[in-house]
């Protein structure tokens, strides 16, 4: 087997990986279900105002994802920088502190990897992901320590997060496609986009490759921690953490789709929509007492198509 | 002295988990493959030697992970899928499956391995100098080719991808014996939390080691000191586990950046593979 550059590029790659993610779905939800109309009932959506939820965060985090990898970037702390964002969102007061506080700490959240990459070139894909762990721990340390409710006897939770109607959150999703178009019609998004091509590449062209770099990993961060902001302040009840429920999983959904999406900003929309579906299924499947980590096998895989989607894009494969 | 001992005995006895898992990723990074989907090898061995228990667990636990980290390798090679990426997808299907296998498992005491404790650290150390040996042979010196400059090799008559796919048998064996102690010898029952990090950990602590198996045997002190400490200094601080529990990797991150920051000022030279992460497709060459 062997790869062959293909003269020009294959949009139907993604259509393949598409295609293969759902046929791996289908099948591991009639392995896990072992029923025909037990199957089906875990395919549908039952609640339509949650998957508009559940879309307009993996969208907000499929950006951040975007942002990264165009940039040749591969930042995969998205979990960690969503998990500190939904801290922010728990200690402010009203829903649009919580989205800007969101938003300021996964920038911070992401800066340490992002300098570190840019001045000394450690790799970046090792300590955003080493720093995932970190922020779930802060997290409990936080919801048993500055930010736990008093009011809730013998059960440690965190205070609640400050409410977030659903159409403010798809109006977030907005906001930041829109922003990450407008910004790759510019000279800046030019030079990010650039810097998947080489360092070098940006230097000849009359940029600083450093400031792309921290600029690159910045923005990326500060999008996932406004994607857990969203997500915590949009739920219609209980957005509060508990200790043992720190990590949504959203980071994960937001990479999938971003390489589902062929890392365009609107095809990362659309594989939003897929990776929420998903995301169903997966809740589904936990109300039939499977582990909450199996979604995660059903989103892995997922990415993993998403990634092949981009090789056949670039690539034919020759079985000789 | 004697919580002294205690502390030094519970720091053999999580630094061999960690010291299999990196002489298995200095191995894969050597070969030119960063593989980050050696946390999920590490969690779907744990959970398959969870279910079954030593003897045949820890027999098909190896058998299973080193088939999956195959898996990844023939996916990020031969098909080029995104290295980095693909070990995230990995690891989170490994979670996944994991959970699933091992379900019925959470919370019940298992039996321990033969061997356990500074025994099996011992053990380990010899593993490494096998690994230093083997990096030595005419196989290893091809291993450290494909990281290093995989189109001369090729050019050679060698087929990189099944030098690679060698290379990933061999990271493979050793981070699924690391998840089955783990979970058989270190904590001795299962949990979904509790095997999570460990193979990641091992990926820093083999760039720390410099990609050098006997520089393994000191850097897997690094993370394990700390995840013991901060199961020890629980008792006598008044500092919250939870932040405690974020030192193993900090400190990590910060021995490496030290390292990185030496390397740069001229200290040692940095045997760094200059492949490393980079796809190796053979048109392209």
């Amino acid at each position: 087997m062997r790869l062959v550059q293909r003269r020009e590029p294959y949009p139907l790659g993604y259509a393949v990986a598409l295609a293969g993610s759902l046929a791996t779905t289908l099948a591991a939800v009639l392995l896990a279900t072992n029923r025909l109309d037990s199957a089906l009932a875990v395919l549908a959506v039952t609640d339509w105002g949650f998957y508009l939820r559940v879309f307009a965060v993996v969208g907000i985090v499929a950006m951040s994802g975007v942002v990264s990898y165009r940039a040749g970037l591969w930042n995969i702390g998205q979990e960690g920088q969503a998990v500190v964002g939904a801290l922010a969102a728990l200690a402010s007061t009203d829903p649009l502190k919580a989205l800007l506080a969101g938003f300021l700490i996964g920038l911070a959240w992401a800066l340490p990897p992002a300098l570190l990459r840019a001045f000394l070139g450690v790799n970046e894909a090792v300590t955003t992901f080493l720093l995932t762990f970190v922020a779930v721990y802060t997290a409990r340390y936080f919801i048993e320590g500055p930010l736990r409710d008093p009011a809730k006897r013998g059960f440690v939770a965190s205070v609640e997060a400050p409410h977030l109607g659903l159409a403010a959150a798809v109006g977030a999703l907005a906001v930041v496609a829109i922003g990450v178009l407008v910004l790759y019609k510019t000279r800046r998004g030019l030079y990010l986009r650039l810097l998947a091509s080489g360092e070098e590449v940006v230097r000849y062209a009359g940029a600083s490759p450093t400031v792309y770099i921290l600029l690159g990993l910045a923005l990326s961060g500060a999008l996932a921690g406004l994607g857990g902001a969203v997500e915590i302040s949009s739920r219609e009840a209980g957005r509060y953490m508990t200790l043992q429920q720190v990590s949504t999983g959203f980071g994960l959904y937001g990479i999938s789709a971003a390489w589902l999406g062929g890392l365009s900003p609107l095809g990362a929309l659309a594989a939003s929509a897929y990776v929420a579906w998903l995301y169903q299924v997966g809740v589904n499947l936990k109300v039939l007492g499977l582990p909450a980590l199996v979604a995660n096998a059903l989103v892995g895989s997922a990415m993993a198509w998403g990634l092949a989607g981009y090789v056949l894009y670039k690539y034919r494969v020759v079985w000789r | 002295m004697a919580v002294e001992l205690g502390v030094l005995f519970e720091v053999f006895k999580a630094a061999t988990p960690i010291l299999l898992a990196t002489l298995g990723a200095a191995v894969g990074q050597r070969a030119g493959v960063l593989n980050l989907g050696i946390e999920g090898t590490v969690y779907l061995s744990a959970a398959v030697a969870a279910l079954l228990g030593p003897p045949w667990g820890l027999l098909l636990a190896v058998a299973v992970g080193t088939l999956y980290n195959l898996l990844y390798y023939f996916l990020a090679n031969d098909f080029a899928l995104n290295q980095v990426l693909l070990g995230f997808a990995f690891t989170m299907v490994a979670y996944g499956v994991g959970s699933q296998v091992a379900q019925s498992r959470v919370g019940v005491p298992l039996q321990k391995p033969a061997l356990y404790g500074p025994e099996a650290f011992a053990a380990a150390v010899v593993l490494a100098v096998v690994v230093h040996v083997l990096l030595r042979t005419r196989l290893g010196v091809a291993i450290k080719a494909s990281g290093d400059d995989p189109a001369s090799l090729d050019l050679m008559g060698i087929d990189v991808y099944r030098v690679r796919k060698i290379a990933g048998a061999v990271e493979g064996l050793l981070a699924s014996a690391a998840g089955a102690y783990l979970v058989l010898a270190y904590y001795g029952s299962w949990s979904d939390q509790l095997v999570m990090g460990w193979g990641f950990l091992a990926v820093v602590t083999a760039m720390i080691a410099l990609w050098r198996p006997l520089l393994a045997i000191a850097a897997s002190l690094v993370p394990s000191t700390f995840i013991s400490l901060s199961y020890t200094l629980q008792r006598y601080l008044q500092i919250s586990p939870h932040l405690l529990n974020t030192t193993p990797y900090l400190a990590s991150i910060a021995v490496l950046v030290i390292l990185y920051i030496a390397a740069r000022r001229g200290a040692f030279k940095t045997s760094a593979p200059r492949w490393l992460a980079k796809p190796y497709i053979r048109e392209e060459r």
